[in-house]
């Protein structure tokens, strides 16, 4: 019987990126969960944020895919190892589409309790996403200078 | 991406995944009590090699030469664990990087300035990068 733990964490991928069912975020999360991550405001953000998070890209990337490459337990604690690909066919931020399709990875952390996720740290490519896009090209002799 | 004050840093780019021998079950070690699990002490010997500013300690060549640039870009470095997990042949390590930039990194000349933040993206806007088109992720 599969570990219950690891049944929840993939519905993440195969219900709400992969299907699209973004009511799930409520099922697999709780309402006061903390997300921490680059893409969340301030670097930390909320269930409401993560749906948000999903609703964007998938709108940017209908073809969003997540894989989970790897799921380590670990008493309250589930490692997701994951990859995401997708084709950039509709508006994301201020960015057109370009029709790019792109690939990444990222790792996230997730911490259970009472049957849903209360907390996640999560690491991914962003650099690696802006690049794919034709955007964000690392610095190559742009003048330094700090950012206020 | 907002400037946070306080002690020099750098980024911490990623979660950082170390590949060890073989245990059964899992153990974490947040801190430095590692209950003698081997794989939680080699994980921890790697990250005070890092803070040691000792990359030839490192085994993996991608790895040394990727520490190597950071290191010859960023003084003050340290690293710490903020979560470690072991299991079967791997180790999880959730850690936070800081350190201040005084060589060039990325074609990005040194700023002097102290940065905090926690991922690549975010360090290379703080060295003055360009952003994606409106910030967005």
């Amino acid at each position: 019987m599969e570990d219950a733990r690891l049944a929840l964490v993939s519905r993440i991928a195969d219900d709400i990126w992969n299907r699209g069912d973004l009511d799930a975020t409520a099922e697999v999360m709780a309402a006061d969960a903390v997300y921490h991550g680059p893409h969340m405001p301030d670097g930390v953000g909320t269930r409401r944020d993560w749906r948000e998070h999903i609703a964007r890209v998938r709108a940017a990337f209908p073809d969003s895919h997540v894989t989970f490459e790897a799921l380590v337990p670990c008493g309250d604690l589930v490692v997701g190892r994951w990859s995401a690909t997708g084709t950039h066919t509709g508006a994301f931020g201020d960015r057109s589409p370009t029709g790019r399709g792109i690939s990444i990875g990222g790792i996230t952390i997730y911490r259970l309790s009472g049957g849903v996720i209360v907390e996640a740290w999560e690491q991914l490519d962003l650099l690696g996403m802006w690049r794919q896009l034709g955007a964000a090209e690392p610095a190559g002799g742009r003048p330094a200078g700090k950012r206020d | 991406m907002k400037r946070r004050r306080r002690t020099p840093i750098l980024a911490p780019p990623f979660l950082l995944v170390v590949f060890v021998a073989l245990v059964l079950g899992c153990a974490r070690a947040p801190d430095r009590d590692t209950g003698g699990e081997r794989n939680l002490e080699v994980a921890h010997g790697y990250i005070d090699a890092m803070n040691r500013g000792d990359a030839s300690e490192l085994d993996a060549d991608g790895f040394k030469a990727m520490h190597a640039m950071v290191l010859a870009a960023f003084t003050n470095l340290t690293i710490t664990a903020d979560d470690m997990i072991a299991s079967g042949d791997e180790v999880v390590t959730r850690w936070t990087l800081r350190g201040k930039q005084e060589g060039p990194f990325q074609g990005i000349a040194p700023t002097g300035e102290e940065w905090e933040q926690a991922d690549i993206m975010g360090l290379m806007r703080q060295l003055g990068a360009p952003e994606g088109p409106d910030g967005a992720t």
